[in-house]
This record gives structure tokens, C-alpha cells and sequence, in this order.
């Protein structure tokens, strides 16, 4: 996900939305910012900054079929040398890949409860709610709409 | 592979584990500006639907409404579209808002919802001020306004209830916990304000008795469900474990005072009293509907600020976002996986019959640690029904029973929707 600085207007709606509080609105600019890969890097030909600078190569940017792929054979090594507690957050079928999120573009191995890491177990897309919640509302006012019709008609032999 | 991983994950040691109590997800931004739109978008969507009511009902007697509604429902558009675009931190760029039209954003919903019934209201407001300045319209002119009064209540229905859509379509633990409900609180109480709206507008020009009392039955029948809603959204809160935000901080006794007791309760005791006690017709007090709009205000206004506050509880997101459980999701995979191999040959369904109870599993891990935790309920016995009906598929010793599968299915259909 990219912020398009050229269109963003600042409604802020992202910030409240975002499952893993990531986007913020900038008070200075009035605009929404998040990570952007190193944008300019990546049109570059090169990874970002974070994959490219970190020590540990913990890190890693790709190909997320690829990374997947990479990163259930560090599990099952993990989980081979005793490290039972290893698990991926965000993978498809993973606990943060929930709730209509089929997966996440940045996803983590971790080896203790999501909740350690700041990240909800079970987040999900908020978008999932929208229809719901949209019938239970329309479905009232309609309710009270057909009530309010035949209050108004009834009174209608009265006034005549 | 990837259902392993699910079944691994380590439980949080402790009750209620957070990153050094560090919020996991922002507050909106939103204050003051967004929850008055919120409640002048309802006041004239719902003024809107009572105008086209009592158009539709085309009694003479009720024209004072349909005038009204009208008037209303373009102040609420004159008064909206400005407060959203204020609130915007980059408000030179609002018509940006109008490049795309996107369904799973209630923001984009919203904007072309206001578009539709600011220019359908204001269409109606024209058409309605030159009949008030005695220019009579032509049969054909009757017949268009008499047409556009419908998307014109229709839309009035979305701007009653999309704003609550608005607020649970978001990551906010106290907004998300409750999608069905706040909408559903959101629309009552439009429909209160609505009617209390048009009965103060019905004061000044000295409306008939009868209308008077179509629109008190109204305010009636809407804040009566209103009430009904509000107690319900806070058993929700509360179920959810969401409710810290209300009850640890001032807005909980708002939400209280402002929108339950004074926005609902007292109307409806008002209500309830003037139609066992039908005093002779004398001028209808100011208080009471004055008392709904001030309800109807506080509701949104709390509900925003209260959210604001929960989402910076992460001990309410995390537990709201442990309740929606993996296995859940994990299970309408199963229902997917068992409708396929209801479909196929029995030879063939064995990788999804193995798939469907690791899903089963999952679940039943989730449902003993429930019961460990002293739930209640026969989920559990249940979900181990359904688990010996698959495996019994899943390894067909006497032939396979398609009968007992499809009543798994079943099964497990109602027992997920009871979450």
C-alpha cells in the first residue's frame, strides 16, 4: 500500500482503519504518510534501506511467494531444533491473516503471543463490517419509514 | 503446513498482554466537527423520509411537513457538506473525495450518498419555495417533484445510518465491536431528531392538532426503539470487553445522562404520559423535542470521543480482536471444504475431510479453554459431535454416510453463528 501524496486530502480515514495502527496524518503537511518500501530506492533497482542495512539480515525484502516460501523452512529448522514456539504471523492461513486480511505484505516469525509484539491475534479487514452494519441501519430506518407512513395516513379520516 | 502453524501459536501466559501498554492502534482524528455532521446528516436524511411520507400519504392537512422536511433537509446539506470539508487537513483538495467511488470505504459511500441528497434536497427545497411564493406548478412539475421525493427519502436513509458504518468500519475496539448496533442506534435516533426536528419547525406556523400527534407517535415509535438500542449497544460493549472507554472515563456517564436518559427515556415517559393523559390540545413543549436533539447529538458525539479513547486501550483492541477467533475463520474454510466434498466422489474427499477437522480441532482447543475459563453452554459437546461425524467420513470403515456429513455441515453452520 502506497499514500499518493498528489491526491491525499488529509480526511484521515486510514488512521482509524489501519489494523496494526500504522498510518498517521501529518499535522505539518496534512497529509497521510506510512512506510513506503524506500519507494525511490525500489524504482532504483535496489531493496529498501531497513532489508539492505540490517545486521542480522532479519529483515527481508522479496517476492512474497518466495519469502513464504523461505520462511516455512525457517519454521520447520526452528521448530527442529526444539524450538517448538515458533510460528509465522501474517502468512495466508497464519493468525494475523484473519477476518478477511487473506495475507499481510509484511509478515513476521515470531516465537511468543502476537500480543508480546504489539500485533492482534485476530485482526481484521475492516471493509468486513461495511455491508452489516449498513443493512442493520438501513433496515431500521426503513422499519420506522413504513411506520412513520401509516401514523401519518391514519390521522388522514380525522382531518378530513 | 499453514494450519500447524495455527495450532502453534502460544498463548498469552498472562491475561491481557500488551507491548509495555503501548497502544496497537491510532485514534482517529476526529472530534467536535465530525460528530455535529454526524447528527445534522441524520436530523435531515430522516426530516427527508417524514416529508416523503406524509407527501406520499398527499394530504392537504400535512403539507406543513412535507414544507418542512424540505426546508430542513437542505440546511442539513448546506450545514454538512462544509463541516466535513473543515474537518479535511488538506480541505483545498475536498473534490479529490469525487475522483473514485469505492464500496468497502464508508467515507466513499458517504460522500456520494451527501452527493445524491444534497442535490435531490436542494431540487425539492427550489421547488417547494416557489409554491410557497404562490407560483402553483404545472401537472407535469407535480408529477417530477412528486417522483423525486423518493431517492430523495432513500438517500435520506443512507445519511440517517451511514455515519454509524462510518465509525465501525474502522480498527477503533468500542466502534468494531458493535457494527449491527450502532447503525441501528444511529437510524432510531435520526428518526427521533427528524420528528423532533419538524415538530419545533411545526410550532412557528402553528401546525394542526393531527399532525402534531403523527409526528409525537413518530418520536414515539422511533425514540421508544431507540432506547431499546442504546441499552443493548452497552450489553454489547460490555460482552465485548470494550467497555472501559464509557465506563472509565466521563463519557460513559454521557452516554448515560445525555443520550439514554435524556435523549430516549425522558421523551418516551412524555410521550407515553400525554397519550394516557390526553390533555386538551395546548402549545407542545420545546423541551422535550429540544431534549431529543440534544440526545441525539451527545450519542455520536460520545460514541467518537469514547472510541478515540478505546483505541488507545490495548488491552480493549486485543481482546476484542481475540474474541473474532482464528478458528472461526478457520472453520468457514472447513464449511467450504465439507460443501466441496459433498459435491465429489468419495474417494476424493479425503484431503478435505482432513482439512475440515484440522479446522475442528482448532476450534475445540478454543472452546475447552473457554470452558476452562468457566463459559457456560453446550458449544463444546457440540463441536465434538461434529468432529466424530467427519472423522467418520474421513475414514469411511462402513461406507460413507453423505447424511451424516451434511448434517455436520449444518451443525457447524449454527454453532459458528452463534458467535
Amino acid at each position: 500500500m502506497v499514500v499518493q501524496q498528489d491526491i491525499c486530502n488529509g480526511c484521515g480515514y486510514c488512521v482509524p482503519a489501519c489494523p496494526f495502527g500504522v498510518v498517521d496524518v501529518s499535522l505539518e503537511d496534512g497529509k497521510a504518510h506510512k512506510c513506503t518500501l524506500c519507494y525511490d530506492r525500489l524504482k532504483g533497482g535496489l531493496e529498501p534501506a531497513c532489508a539492505k542495512s540490517c545486521p542480522t539480515d532479519s529483515i527481508q525484502f522479496g517476492e512474497l511467494e518466495e519469502l513464504h516460501a523461505r520462511a516455512h523452512r525457517r519454521v520447520e529448522a526452528l521448530h527442529a531444533k526444539g524450538v517448538e514456539n515458533a510460528y509465522l504471523y501474517g502468512a495466508p492461513g497464519a493468525p494475523g491473516a484473519t477476518g478477511g486480511l487473506q495475507q499481510l505484505n509484511a509478515f513476521f516469525l515470531l516465537t511468543a503471543a502476537p500480543e508480546i509484539y504489539n500485533l492482534p491475534r485476530a485482526p481484521s479487514r475492516p471493509a468486513e463490517r461495511v455491508g452489516p452494519s449498513l443493512a442493520s441501519g438501513l433496515a431500521t430506518v426503513a422499519g420506522l419509514a413504513l411506520a412513520s407512513l401509516l401514523f401519518l395516513a391514519a390521522g388522514r379520516g380525522d382531518r378530513q | 503446513m499453514n494450519d500447524t502453524a495455527l495450532l502453534s501459536v502460544p498463548a498469552a501466559d498472562e491475561q491481557d498482554v500488551t507491548y509495555y501498554g503501548l497502544p496497537s492502534v491510532k485514534p482517529s482524528l476526529w472530534g467536535g466537527l465530525v460528530s455535529s455532521y454526524m447528527f445534522v446528516a441524520g436530523v435531515g436524511g430522516s426530516a427527508q423520509i417524514i416529508a416523503s411520507a406524509a407527501d406520499l400519504v398527499g394530504d392537504p392537512a400535512l403539507a406543513p411537513i412535507v414544507r418542512n422536511g424540505r426546508y430542513i433537509a437542505l440546511g442539513a446539506t448546506v450545514l454538512g457538506g462544509p463541516l466535513l470539508i473543515i474537518d479535511l487537513h488538506t480541505p483545498q483538495r475536498w473534490y479529490n473525495m469525487l475522483r473514485i467511488f469505492r464500496k468497502t470505504s464508508p467515507m466513499s459511500i458517504g460522500t456520494w450518498v451527501l452527493m445524491s441528497f444534497g442535490p435531490l434536497s436542494a431540487a425539492l427545497a427550489a421547488a417547494q419555495f416557489t409554491a410557497d411564493r404562490g407560483h402553483s406548478p404545472s401537472r407535469a412539475e407535480q408529477r417530477a417533484i412528486k417522483l423525486l421525493q423518493i431517492p430523495a427519502a432513500l438517500t435520506g436513509m443512507a445519511m440517517s445510518t451511514y455515519t454509524g458504518a462510518l465509525l465501525s468500519a474502522t480498527s477503533t475496539p468500542l466502534w468494531a465491536a458493535a457494527p449491527r448496533r450502532i447503525t441501528a442506534a444511529f437510524g432510531a435516533s435520526a428518526m427521533a431528531s427528524g420528528a423532533a426536528a419538524l415538530t419545533i419547525a411545526g410550532l412557528r406556523r402553528s401546525a394542526s392538532d393531527n399532525t402534531r400527534q403523527a409526528l409525537d407517535l413518530i418520536g414515539l415509535a422511533a425514540s421508544t426503539l431507540e432506547l431499546f438500542l442504546l441499552l443493548s449497544l452497552w450489553r454489547r460493549f460490555r460482552e465485548q470487553g470494550v467497555d472501559g472507554a464509557l465506563s472509565e472515563s466521563g463519557w460513559g456517564l454521557a452516554y448515560d445522562l445525555g443520550a439514554v436518559a435524556i435523549g430516549a427515556g425522558v421523551p418516551v415517559l412524555h410521550h407515553v404520559e400525554s397519550m394516557i393523559k390526553p390533555k386538551q390540545p395546548s402549545r407542545p413543549a420545546l423541551v422535550i423535542p429540544l431534549a431529543v436533539l440534544a440526545g441525539g447529538f451527545l450519542l455520536r458525539h460520545v460514541l467518537l470521543r469514547a472510541g478515540n479513547v478505546s483505541a488507545k486501550r490495548p488491552k480493549d483492541y486485543f481482546r476484542h480482536r481475540k474474541s473474532a477467533s482464528v478458528s472461526s475463520d478457520c472453520c468457514r474454510v472447513a464449511i467450504a471444504a465439507l460443501d466441496r466434498a459433498l459435491e465429489d466422489r468419495p474417494d476424493k474427499i479425503y484431503h478435505d475431510l482432513a482439512e475440515v477437522v484440522r479446522c475442528l480441532v482448532l476450534l475445540r482447543t478454543e472452546l475447552t479453554a473457554r470452558r476452562r475459563e468457566g463459559e457456560a453452554g453446550d458449544r463444546l459437546d457440540r463441536c465434538n459431535a461434529i468432529l466424530s461425524m467427519v472423522i467418520g467420513g474421513e475414514y469411511p470403515l462402513a461406507g460413507l454416510r453423505r447424511d451424516r456429513l451434511q448434517k455436520a455441515r449444518n451443525e457447524l453452520a449454527t454453532l459458528l453463528d452463534e458467535r
